[in-house]
Protein backbone atom coordinates (compact mmCIF):
# COMPACT_ATOMS: atom_id res chain seq x y z
CA UNK A 1 0.00 0.00 0.00
CA UNK A 2 1.55 3.30 -0.98
CA UNK A 3 1.06 6.73 0.53
CA UNK A 4 -1.59 7.77 -1.91
CA UNK A 5 -3.75 4.76 -1.17
CA UNK A 6 -3.13 5.19 2.55
CA UNK A 7 -4.57 8.68 2.55
CA UNK A 8 -7.25 7.77 0.08
CA UNK A 9 -6.29 10.79 -1.99
CA UNK A 10 -5.61 10.42 -5.68
CA UNK A 11 -4.23 13.64 -7.08
CA UNK A 12 -6.83 15.04 -9.40
CA UNK A 13 -5.72 15.56 -12.98
CA UNK A 14 -6.26 19.30 -12.57
CA UNK A 15 -3.96 19.36 -9.52
CA UNK A 16 -1.19 17.69 -11.48
CA UNK A 17 -1.90 20.09 -14.31
CA UNK A 18 -1.64 23.06 -11.96
CA UNK A 19 1.77 21.90 -10.73
CA UNK A 20 2.98 21.44 -14.29
CA UNK A 21 1.67 24.89 -15.12
CA UNK A 22 3.53 26.38 -12.16
CA UNK A 23 6.72 24.64 -13.24
CA UNK A 24 6.24 25.85 -16.80
CA UNK A 25 6.10 29.37 -15.43
CA UNK A 26 9.40 28.80 -13.62
CA UNK A 27 11.01 27.37 -16.76
CA UNK A 28 9.75 30.33 -18.78
CA UNK A 29 11.08 32.80 -16.22
CA UNK A 30 14.44 31.10 -15.88
CA UNK A 31 15.01 30.77 -19.62
CA UNK A 32 13.61 34.25 -20.16
CA UNK A 33 16.10 35.89 -17.80
CA UNK A 34 18.86 34.46 -19.98
CA UNK A 35 17.39 36.34 -22.94
CA UNK A 36 16.81 39.50 -20.89
CA UNK A 37 20.47 39.45 -19.85
CA UNK A 38 21.55 38.83 -23.45
CA UNK A 39 19.48 41.84 -24.43
CA UNK A 40 21.55 43.99 -22.06
CA UNK A 41 24.82 42.68 -23.47
CA UNK A 42 23.70 43.14 -27.08
CA UNK A 43 21.98 46.49 -26.63
CA UNK A 44 18.64 45.11 -27.76
CA UNK A 45 16.72 46.98 -25.08
CA UNK A 46 18.31 50.25 -26.15
CA UNK A 47 17.61 49.37 -29.78
CA UNK A 48 13.91 49.11 -29.04
CA UNK A 49 14.00 52.27 -26.94
CA UNK A 50 14.77 54.13 -30.18
CA UNK A 51 11.22 53.40 -31.33
CA UNK A 52 8.95 50.61 -32.59
CA UNK A 53 10.75 48.23 -34.91
CA UNK A 54 10.25 45.14 -37.00
CA UNK A 55 12.81 42.42 -36.21
CA UNK A 56 15.01 43.44 -39.15
CA UNK A 57 15.21 47.02 -37.89
CA UNK A 58 15.85 46.03 -34.28
CA UNK A 59 18.56 43.63 -35.41
CA UNK A 60 20.21 46.29 -37.54
CA UNK A 61 20.14 48.83 -34.71
CA UNK A 62 21.78 46.37 -32.31
CA UNK A 63 24.14 44.83 -34.84
CA UNK A 64 22.73 41.34 -34.25
CA UNK A 65 21.42 38.55 -36.47
CA UNK A 66 17.77 38.73 -37.51
CA UNK A 67 16.68 35.12 -36.76
CA UNK A 68 17.93 35.42 -33.18
CA UNK A 69 16.50 38.86 -32.66
CA UNK A 70 13.10 37.78 -34.02
CA UNK A 71 12.78 35.02 -31.43
CA UNK A 72 14.17 37.29 -28.74
CA UNK A 73 11.45 39.84 -29.50
CA UNK A 74 8.73 37.19 -29.52
CA UNK A 75 9.85 35.74 -26.22
CA UNK A 76 10.17 39.14 -24.52
CA UNK A 77 6.75 40.10 -25.90
CA UNK A 78 5.24 36.93 -24.43
CA UNK A 79 6.85 37.89 -21.12
CA UNK A 80 5.28 41.36 -21.20
CA UNK A 81 8.45 43.43 -21.48
CA UNK A 82 7.84 44.16 -25.15
CA UNK A 83 4.64 45.17 -26.89
CA UNK A 84 3.60 43.82 -30.29
CA UNK A 85 1.51 45.49 -32.97
CA UNK A 86 0.18 42.66 -35.15
CA UNK A 87 -0.93 45.02 -37.93
CA UNK A 88 2.44 46.70 -38.37
CA UNK A 89 4.47 43.70 -37.24
CA UNK A 90 6.46 46.03 -34.97
CA UNK A 91 7.73 45.55 -31.45
CA UNK A 92 8.17 48.29 -28.86
CA UNK A 93 9.21 48.56 -25.22
CA UNK A 94 6.38 48.24 -22.71
CA UNK A 95 5.93 51.29 -20.46
CA UNK A 96 8.64 51.56 -17.79
CA UNK A 97 10.96 49.01 -19.37
CA UNK A 98 13.45 51.57 -20.69
CA UNK A 99 13.97 52.90 -17.16
CA UNK A 100 14.86 49.45 -15.83
CA UNK A 101 16.60 47.72 -18.75
CA UNK A 102 17.83 50.60 -20.89
CA UNK A 103 21.24 52.17 -20.40
CA UNK A 104 21.00 53.74 -16.98
CA UNK A 105 21.70 53.15 -13.31
CA UNK A 106 18.95 50.56 -12.79
CA UNK A 107 20.19 48.18 -15.51
CA UNK A 108 22.88 47.01 -13.08
CA UNK A 109 20.18 45.24 -11.11
CA UNK A 110 19.46 42.85 -13.96
CA UNK A 111 23.07 42.56 -15.11
CA UNK A 112 24.15 41.78 -11.55
CA UNK A 113 21.34 39.33 -10.95
CA UNK A 114 22.23 37.54 -14.20
CA UNK A 115 25.86 37.29 -13.09
CA UNK A 116 24.79 35.67 -9.83
CA UNK A 117 22.30 33.29 -11.47
CA UNK A 118 25.04 32.16 -13.80
CA UNK A 119 27.27 31.27 -10.84
CA UNK A 120 24.48 29.45 -9.00
CA UNK A 121 23.86 27.18 -11.97
CA UNK A 122 27.55 26.64 -12.62
CA UNK A 123 28.14 25.72 -8.97
CA UNK A 124 25.27 23.24 -8.71
CA UNK A 125 27.63 20.41 -7.71
CA UNK A 126 29.14 22.53 -4.95
CA UNK A 127 25.70 23.40 -3.60
CA UNK A 128 24.61 19.77 -3.66
CA UNK A 129 27.67 18.84 -1.62
CA UNK A 130 27.07 21.71 0.83
CA UNK A 131 23.46 20.68 1.36
CA UNK A 132 24.61 17.13 2.13
CA UNK A 133 27.46 18.04 4.47
CA UNK A 134 26.24 21.29 6.00
CA UNK A 135 29.55 22.91 5.13
CA UNK A 136 29.61 26.58 4.25
CA UNK A 137 30.52 28.29 0.99
CA UNK A 138 32.24 31.62 1.51
CA UNK A 139 32.00 34.48 -0.98
CA UNK A 140 35.69 34.07 -1.69
CA UNK A 141 35.44 30.56 -3.15
CA UNK A 142 32.74 31.43 -5.67
CA UNK A 143 33.80 32.74 -9.09
CA UNK A 144 34.48 36.49 -9.11
CA UNK A 145 31.33 37.09 -11.17
CA UNK A 146 29.27 36.45 -8.06
CA UNK A 147 30.69 39.32 -6.02
CA UNK A 148 30.88 41.52 -9.11
CA UNK A 149 27.17 40.87 -9.65
CA UNK A 150 26.46 41.88 -6.07
CA UNK A 151 28.44 45.05 -6.65
CA UNK A 152 26.35 45.90 -9.72
CA UNK A 153 23.13 45.30 -7.79
CA UNK A 154 24.32 47.43 -4.87
CA UNK A 155 25.30 50.31 -7.14
CA UNK A 156 21.97 50.12 -8.93
CA UNK A 157 19.50 49.86 -6.08
CA UNK A 158 21.25 50.52 -2.76
CA UNK A 159 23.73 53.36 -3.21
CA UNK A 160 21.31 55.98 -4.61
CA UNK A 161 18.60 55.18 -2.07
CA UNK A 162 21.00 55.08 0.87
CA UNK A 163 22.19 58.63 0.28
CA UNK A 164 18.95 60.17 -0.97
CA UNK A 165 16.42 58.54 1.33
CA UNK A 166 17.76 56.30 4.08
CA UNK A 167 20.41 58.47 5.73
CA UNK A 168 18.10 61.53 5.75
CA UNK A 169 15.49 59.44 7.57
CA UNK A 170 17.87 58.90 10.49
CA UNK A 171 17.83 61.26 13.41
CA UNK A 172 20.45 64.08 12.95
CA UNK A 173 22.85 61.88 10.97
CA UNK A 174 23.05 63.86 7.71
CA UNK A 175 23.99 67.09 9.51
CA UNK A 176 26.72 65.25 11.29
CA UNK A 177 28.10 63.69 8.12
CA UNK A 178 27.95 67.00 6.31
CA UNK A 179 29.86 68.68 9.13
CA UNK A 180 32.49 65.97 8.90
CA UNK A 181 35.62 67.40 10.47
CA UNK A 182 33.50 69.29 12.98
CA UNK A 183 32.32 65.96 14.27
CA UNK A 184 35.08 64.65 16.50
CA UNK A 185 35.22 61.18 14.98
CA UNK A 186 34.69 59.47 11.69
CA UNK A 187 32.02 57.48 9.96
CA UNK A 188 32.32 53.86 9.10
CA UNK A 189 30.59 51.21 7.17
CA UNK A 190 30.80 47.54 7.68
CA UNK A 191 29.50 44.92 5.37
CA UNK A 192 30.00 44.41 1.69
CA UNK A 193 31.56 47.32 -0.13
CA UNK B 1 30.09 53.56 0.75
CA UNK B 2 31.69 55.40 -2.13
CA UNK B 3 28.31 57.02 -2.78
CA UNK B 4 28.25 58.24 0.82
CA UNK B 5 31.79 59.57 0.53
CA UNK B 6 30.80 61.49 -2.59
CA UNK B 7 27.75 62.92 -0.83
CA UNK B 8 29.63 63.94 2.34
CA UNK B 9 33.08 65.24 1.38
CA UNK B 10 33.92 66.32 4.94
CA UNK B 11 33.59 62.82 6.43
CA UNK B 12 35.89 59.84 6.43
CA UNK B 13 34.73 56.29 5.76
CA UNK B 14 36.09 52.83 6.48
CA UNK B 15 34.82 49.56 5.02
CA UNK B 16 35.51 46.08 6.33
CA UNK B 17 35.03 42.67 4.78
CA UNK B 18 36.58 39.25 5.29
CA UNK B 19 36.83 38.64 1.55
CA UNK B 20 40.15 40.06 0.32
CA UNK B 21 39.07 40.06 -3.31
CA UNK B 22 36.08 42.24 -2.41
CA UNK B 23 38.32 44.59 -0.45
CA UNK B 24 40.74 44.85 -3.38
CA UNK B 25 37.89 45.63 -5.78
CA UNK B 26 36.45 48.23 -3.41
CA UNK B 27 39.83 49.97 -3.09
CA UNK B 28 40.10 50.13 -6.86
CA UNK B 29 36.59 51.57 -7.09
CA UNK B 30 37.40 54.22 -4.47
CA UNK B 31 40.49 55.23 -6.42
CA UNK B 32 38.48 55.44 -9.63
CA UNK B 33 35.87 57.60 -7.91
CA UNK B 34 38.54 59.94 -6.58
CA UNK B 35 37.63 59.47 -2.93
CA UNK B 36 40.43 57.13 -1.86
CA UNK B 37 42.04 59.57 0.57
CA UNK B 38 38.87 59.62 2.68
CA UNK B 39 37.78 56.03 2.13
CA UNK B 40 39.68 53.00 3.36
CA UNK B 41 38.90 49.33 2.96
CA UNK B 42 40.45 46.69 5.18
CA UNK B 43 40.17 42.94 5.50
CA UNK B 44 38.56 42.37 8.89
CA UNK B 45 35.75 40.32 10.32
CA UNK B 46 32.80 42.31 11.62
CA UNK B 47 33.53 40.86 15.05
CA UNK B 48 37.01 42.41 14.94
CA UNK B 49 36.41 45.82 13.38
CA UNK B 50 39.35 48.02 14.37
CA UNK B 51 39.47 51.73 15.12
CA UNK B 52 36.71 54.01 16.22
CA UNK B 53 34.94 55.61 17.87
CA UNK B 54 32.66 55.82 14.85
CA UNK B 55 29.68 58.15 14.42
CA UNK B 56 27.78 55.95 12.04
CA UNK B 57 27.99 52.26 11.24
CA UNK B 58 25.89 50.74 8.47
CA UNK B 59 24.99 47.14 7.78
CA UNK B 60 23.30 47.04 4.38
CA UNK B 61 21.68 43.66 3.78
CA UNK B 62 24.77 42.14 5.34
CA UNK B 63 24.21 41.23 8.99
CA UNK B 64 22.38 38.04 7.97
CA UNK B 65 25.41 37.01 5.89
CA UNK B 66 27.64 36.88 8.94
CA UNK B 67 28.44 33.73 10.87
CA UNK B 68 28.23 35.56 14.19
CA UNK B 69 25.77 38.45 13.88
CA UNK B 70 25.46 38.76 17.66
CA UNK B 71 29.21 39.08 18.02
CA UNK B 72 29.36 41.56 15.15
CA UNK B 73 26.85 43.90 16.78
CA UNK B 74 28.60 43.52 20.15
CA UNK B 75 31.87 44.57 18.52
CA UNK B 76 30.18 47.51 16.79
CA UNK B 77 28.78 48.63 20.14
CA UNK B 78 32.37 48.75 21.43
CA UNK B 79 33.72 50.88 18.57
CA UNK B 80 30.67 53.14 18.25
CA UNK B 81 30.75 56.61 19.76
CA UNK B 82 28.44 56.92 22.76
CA UNK B 83 26.18 59.17 20.72
CA UNK B 84 26.75 57.17 17.53
CA UNK B 85 24.16 55.47 15.34
CA UNK B 86 23.90 52.12 13.61
CA UNK B 87 21.80 51.88 10.47
CA UNK B 88 20.77 48.26 10.15
CA UNK B 89 19.17 47.52 6.78
CA UNK B 90 17.75 44.08 6.22
CA UNK B 91 15.43 42.46 3.71
CA UNK B 92 11.80 43.19 4.52
CA UNK B 93 9.65 40.41 5.84
CA UNK B 94 7.71 39.11 8.77
CA UNK B 95 9.11 37.12 11.69
CA UNK B 96 6.47 34.56 10.76
CA UNK B 97 7.21 32.38 7.76
CA UNK B 98 3.57 32.06 6.84
CA UNK B 99 3.45 35.79 6.10
CA UNK B 100 6.44 35.63 3.74
CA UNK B 101 5.11 33.01 1.33
CA UNK B 102 4.78 35.39 -1.62
CA UNK B 103 6.98 36.36 -4.61
CA UNK B 104 9.38 38.52 -2.57
CA UNK B 105 9.80 35.79 0.01
CA UNK B 106 10.18 33.29 -2.79
CA UNK B 107 13.17 35.21 -4.10
CA UNK B 108 14.83 36.07 -0.79
CA UNK B 109 14.54 32.58 0.68
CA UNK B 110 16.14 31.20 -2.48
CA UNK B 111 18.95 33.75 -2.29
CA UNK B 112 19.27 32.88 1.39
CA UNK B 113 19.89 29.22 0.63
CA UNK B 114 22.35 30.01 -2.18
CA UNK B 115 24.26 32.97 -0.75
CA UNK B 116 23.53 34.04 2.81
CA UNK B 117 23.35 30.76 4.69
CA UNK B 118 26.36 29.23 2.86
CA UNK B 119 28.51 32.25 3.74
CA UNK B 120 27.34 32.33 7.35
CA UNK B 121 28.09 28.61 7.70
CA UNK B 122 31.54 29.15 6.19
CA UNK B 123 32.27 31.76 8.85
CA UNK B 124 30.76 29.74 11.68
CA UNK B 125 30.42 26.01 10.97
CA UNK B 126 27.34 24.45 12.56
CA UNK B 127 26.11 27.94 13.39
CA UNK B 128 22.53 29.05 13.25
CA UNK B 129 22.33 31.68 10.47
CA UNK B 130 19.67 34.38 10.57
CA UNK B 131 18.65 33.76 6.98
CA UNK B 132 17.95 36.54 4.54
CA UNK B 133 14.56 37.45 6.05
CA UNK B 134 15.48 37.67 9.73
CA UNK B 135 12.37 39.61 10.80
CA UNK B 136 12.15 42.74 12.93
CA UNK B 137 11.63 41.04 16.29
CA UNK B 138 14.62 38.76 15.81
CA UNK B 139 16.76 41.77 14.87
CA UNK B 140 15.56 43.67 17.92
CA UNK B 141 16.56 40.74 20.13
CA UNK B 142 20.06 40.65 18.60
CA UNK B 143 20.41 44.42 18.98
CA UNK B 144 19.27 44.41 22.60
CA UNK B 145 21.63 41.57 23.46
CA UNK B 146 24.51 43.55 21.95
CA UNK B 147 23.81 46.54 24.19
CA UNK B 148 21.68 48.77 22.01
CA UNK B 149 19.01 50.18 24.29
CA UNK B 150 17.18 52.26 21.71
CA UNK B 151 15.93 50.65 18.51
CA UNK B 152 13.68 52.57 16.17
CA UNK B 153 11.98 51.39 13.01
CA UNK B 154 12.86 53.90 10.30
CA UNK B 155 9.82 54.57 8.18
CA UNK B 156 10.83 54.96 4.57
CA UNK B 157 9.30 53.94 1.26
CA UNK B 158 11.34 50.74 0.81
CA UNK B 159 9.10 47.75 0.15
CA UNK B 160 12.04 45.35 -0.10
CA UNK B 161 13.86 46.56 3.00
CA UNK B 162 13.47 46.91 6.74
CA UNK B 163 15.44 49.76 8.32
CA UNK B 164 16.31 49.94 12.01
CA UNK B 165 18.16 52.75 13.78
CA UNK B 166 20.18 51.45 16.73
CA UNK B 167 21.57 53.60 19.52
CA UNK B 168 23.33 52.58 22.74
Amino acid sequence: MDAIEATGEEPAAEQVGAVLGRLMGDFAGTAGVVLTALGLRLGLWDALADGPAVPETAAERAGAAVPYVREWLRSRAAAGYVGYDPKAGTFCLAPGVAAVLGTGPLSGLTAGMAAQLRVWWAELDRYEEAFRTGQGISWGVLPAGHAEGMDLITRAVVAPTLVAEWLPALDRVVDRLAAGAAVPTSAAVTGRP
Amino acid sequence: MIAMAEAFPASRFAGFDVDDASVARARKAALAAGVAERVSFEVAAATEVPGGPYDLVTFIDSLHDLGDPDGALRRIRQVLADDGVVLLVEHAGSDHLENNLHPVGRFFYAASALVCVPNALAEQPAGSPLGSIPGEQALRRVAAAAGFARVRRVEVEAPMNLLLELRP
